[in-house]
């Protein structure tokens, strides 16, 4: 298992350096540069030029990657061009609010998703079968926004119970921070759960009827200790699966909800720094990111050996 | 248009440090607009400017501004705004962001008053021009000190004045000082500039140069420090800004606020229900069409800075067809539905401008008055004299970005105008960065615009306004010395005219023949709205977004 991990985790390094270059290269493809952003567009070409040169804008592509590297690959990930801040203490800032967020709307997307697709399974065809798949497909349907607009005005703007916007740190205030997070879970969480529920719902219903189910019934283990054990157990498998890929979801679809109730998280660093062509910025925000991406993935592989011990990794106990 | 695509509203007026506004100068360059009820809105009329009588633009005042009385002291204001700032440099300053921020931070020698339309004295004392007007010396105030309590002296306004000079800085504000040849300190509370002679373009540029400590260049931009009302807090990037009270303030009594926190917020539902849900106080310029919303509630006031300097105009490419065509351009201005445009998009907040002065301003032209009103008959003619008959050829390129819902509204009006005197209009909307790429590299023949006009002098509206003055070669429309014979000389002579009389014979000159050419057509004068809460107290809107905070207080 060792070595598995050493493996994976070595192979971040070539994914990474992927998709930092490509992020470089797109950054420099589209026009517009930090220079145009403080300048405006009435300077003239000499004007351009000579921040361009302070900036170090002047630089070529290739080169300009390279010194990124080097940087990098002494933990340096530099500087803002515009802000004079560094990218460490930016990440640092907003890192944490992303990952609360993250955390949250997993955790509200799981208390929906669970129960609703274990029992919507169970008794399909019911009435709460159909609400729940009902409201599932209305969940899918609407966007991330849409409900936030929604939720907040009902609970911020009619009911006022919560905040509408204003990110309050945890280590300032912690109910405070919850408070300022429930909206933005909640919405993130609703949508993400409805993708949970229906694989959910589908899995348990591929277990329910295979023939150990039969059997634990046929032995008169509890119906409890079945469903649980047998059914929920197996059918968590698959739904592993579709966990790791929706994180992905949550953290692109976390871009959009920060946006929405101006939450000072990573999505929104990456976004106001893309739209100020703040390089340095954008490619370590997705450098964190990638690597965040990467570790979780292998979480997840890690996760089905724990669920199931018929799965062994490669490179492991052969 | 500011540089944050995500900013839903109008917000680059790219320019101008002013200086904060004190004290009881300047209520009447904005109108309160009357909340609670069905009470009728207050016109947002400009004040009515008397040409001043003295040279220069600028009023004799030898005193510090006087100061209101009567607020309340303590507590935080908390802002809203559709943009964080991008940077630190007040020097760089070019969105309504960084501009009403910087603004509470630093002070200028002169800073532009909203009611007069001049610039008046604020960390210099008084300024007169020597009898040759090869020289202007300030008399400083004095006990001024920084907020790191160093002292302000005449060095650290040679220095704020040199480093503004250097080209490599890049500042959109340098060529405004282009008169000065030399600076020197005569003593401590006195300093002279040495000038090509006299020039009312450097006194009505002085609230574009932050008085800054000497050699403090490097520093400012991590730690901002300089004069104002309010210290430097924090800037946590994407969450807000915080500045605190300077309880050394120079002007004593002032400000009355502990704390500011600027919020960007750039979803604007959601900047809306922060005020609505009491997380902010005040949203600052919010769309003309959400003024109603906040006006018939009793919670709230709508204060609006007068529509005197933020005309939407267009850039045109002259240099390609169809508008290297004179009579092309003529028909555009004519196809333009200004008075639909203030009217239905404006929430008639707003004024049509007939020249990049507006009408109340003493140098405006009055025969302009009426010139181009939309007229579709008279731009088909003026279409087939420039080889377009029915429109046939008639081409356009619109330009947009992203975000801004109303030049996409005047973009469509005009679409639709050339569709029906028979051309074609395309509409490429792009963010902003690659707008401003396409208007710089002239890949457009029309986009439409919001600038500062720098109502503060027209030495600066017409010398320096970079898309209009044949100077910088490169400026957006391509307007060039050989299409108007005369006109920059007309320009540089107005600029050092001292007599007031013939200033404002040769600025109609320059209006006239700026509008026939038709290089940059003018749609409309914009007002500023403003939301908040009714504790609010004290709060004037500044025309240029230098918004102060100084004497605002909250009645709570």
């Amino acid at each position: 298992v060792k070595r598995y991990l050493a493996l994976r985790l070595l192979n971040v390094i070539p994914v990474v350096l992927i998709i930092t270059f490509l992020v470089f290269l797109f950054t420099y493809l589209i026009p517009g540069d930090p220079a145009n952003v403080i300048l405006g567009p009435h300077a003239g070409p000499e004007q351009l030029a000579a921040v361009r040169l302070r900036m170090g804008l002047d630089n070529p592509f290739p080169e300009r990657y390279a010194i990124w590297l080097s940087e990098v690959a002494q933990g340096n990930l530099g500087t803002s061009y515009l802000n004079n801040q560094t990218v460490d203490s930016l990440v640092a800032s907003a890192l944490p609010v992303t990952l609360e967020l993250s955390f949250l709307s997993l955790v509200v997307a799981m208390l929906i998703a669970v129960p609703a697709g274990i029992i919507s399974a169970i008794r399909k065809g019911s009435v709460v079968d159909r609400l729940v798949t009902g409201t599932g497909f209305l969940g899918i349907s609407i966007p991330a926004f849409m409900l936030a607009i929604i939720l907040s005005y009902i609970f911020a703007l009619n009911l006022r119970w919560l905040p509408a916007t204003g990110f309050v740190r945890l280590g300032d205030d912690a109910i405070g921070n919850l408070r300022s997070l429930i909206l933005p879970a909640v919405t993130l969480g609703t949508v993400l759960s409805t993708q949970f529920m229906r694989y959910l719902r589908a899995g348990v219903l591929d277990v329910m009827h295979e023939d150990y189910v039969t059997t634990a019934r046929a032995k008169g283990v509890r119906e409890r200790t079945v469903v649980l054990r047998h059914i929920v157990r197996n059918a968590l498998i698959p739904f592993i699966t579709v966990l790791g890929l929706q994180l992905g979801y949550l953290l692109s679809g976390a871009v959009i909800i920060e946006q929405v109730f101006a939450l000072p998280g990573m999505g929104r660093l990456a976004l106001s720094s893309l739209a100020s062509r703040d390089y340095e910025v954008v490619t370590g925000v997705v450098l964190i990111m990638a690597v965040i991406f990467v570790l979780i993935n292998l979480a997840v592989d890690l996760l089905y050996s724990v669920l199931d011990p018929r799965i062994r990794l490669s490179g492991g106990a052969r | 248009v500011d540089h944050d695509p995500f900013h839903v509203e109008i917000t680059r007026r790219d320019l101008l440090r002013a200086g904060t506004l004190l004290g009881g100068a300047a209520v009447a360059g904005a109108v309160v607009v009357a909340c609670g009820g069905n009470a009728t809105p207050a016109p947002t009329t400009a004040p009515a400017t008397p040409a001043p009588t003295t040279a220069g633009s600028v009023a004799p005042a030898t005193s510090a501004p006087t100061i209101a009385a009567g607020g309340k002291s303590g507590g935080t204001l908390r802002v809203a705004q559709g943009a964080d700032i991008t940077q630190l440099d007040p020097f760089l300053a070019n969105i309504t962001t960084e501009n009403g921020i910087f603004s509470n931070i630093y002070e200028t020698l002169g800073y532009f008053d909203d009611a007069s339309l001049l610039v008046k004295p604020q960390l210099a004392k008084s300024w007169e021009w020597a009898a040759d007007n090869k020289s202007v010396t300030f008399a400083l105030q004095t006990g001024v000190k920084f907020h790191d309590g160093t002292p302000m002296t005449a060095n650290d306004v040679k220095y704020a004045f040199t480093r503004m000079q250097d080209k490599t800085l890049g500042s959109a504000y340098t060529a405004l000082i282009s008169d000065i040849v030399s600076i020197d300190v005569v003593d401590d509370a006195t300093v002279r500039f040495n000038t090509k002679g006299f020039s009312n373009k450097l006194i009505a540029a002085l609230p574009n140069v932050a008085i800054i400590p000497n050699n403090s260049g490097s520093t400012i931009t991590k730690t901002p420090n300089g004069t104002g009302p309010f210290k430097w807090v924090e800037w946590v990037v994407n969450d807000h800004v915080k500045i605190a009270k300077n309880p050394d303030y120079w002007q004593t009594g002032l400000p009355y606020l502990d704390f500011v926190v600027f919020q960007p917020i750039t979803d604007e539902p959601t900047r809306t229900a922060a005020l609505q849900s009491g997380q902010a106080d005040l949203l600052y310029n919010i769309a003309l069409t959400d003024v109603p919303q906040f006006k018939t509630d009793p919670k709230y006031q709508v204060l609006l800075a007068a529509p005197v300097d933020q005309p939407y105009d267009a850039y045109i490419n002259t240099k390609r067809a169809p508008f290297n065509k004179i009579e092309a351009r003529e028909a555009l201005c004519y196809a333009i539905d200004r008075k639909g445009f203030v009217d239905n998009f404006l929430g008639g907040l707003g004024d049509v401008a007939y020249s990049p002065l507006a009408k109340t301003h003493w140098a405006f032209d009055p025969k302009l008055v009426g010139k181009y009103d939309y007229d579709l008959t008279k731009a088909a003619d003026l279409l087939t004299q420039a080889g377009y008959p029915g429109g046939k050829g008639f081409n356009v390129t619109m330009v947009i970005p992203t975000g801004f819902p109303e030049h996409k509204e005047l973009s469509t009006l005009v679409q639709a105008a050339i569709q029906t005197l028979g051309g074609t209009a395309s509409i490429q909307e792009d963010d902003v960065n690659t707008w401003v790429d396409k208007l710089t590299k002239h890949e457009f023949d029309l986009g439409f615009d919001t600038d500062v006009k720098h109502a503060s002098d027209p030495a600066l509206t017409f010398g320096l306004t970079y898309l209009w003055h044949p100077d910088p070669k490169d400026n957006l429309s391509q307007f060039t010395d050989d299409m108007a014979p005369g006109y920059s000389a007309l320009v540089d002579q107005a600029s050092s005219e001292q007599d007031q009389t013939k200033r404002v014979a040769l600025y109609a000159q320059i209006q006239e023949q700026f509008m026939d050419l038709a290089v940059g057509p003018m749609v409309a004068f914009r007002a500023i709205p403003h939301a908040m809460t009714t504790a609010v107290q004290g709060f004037v809107p500044a025309i240029q977004f230098h918004q102060s905070y100084a004497s605002v207080w909250l009645n709570s």
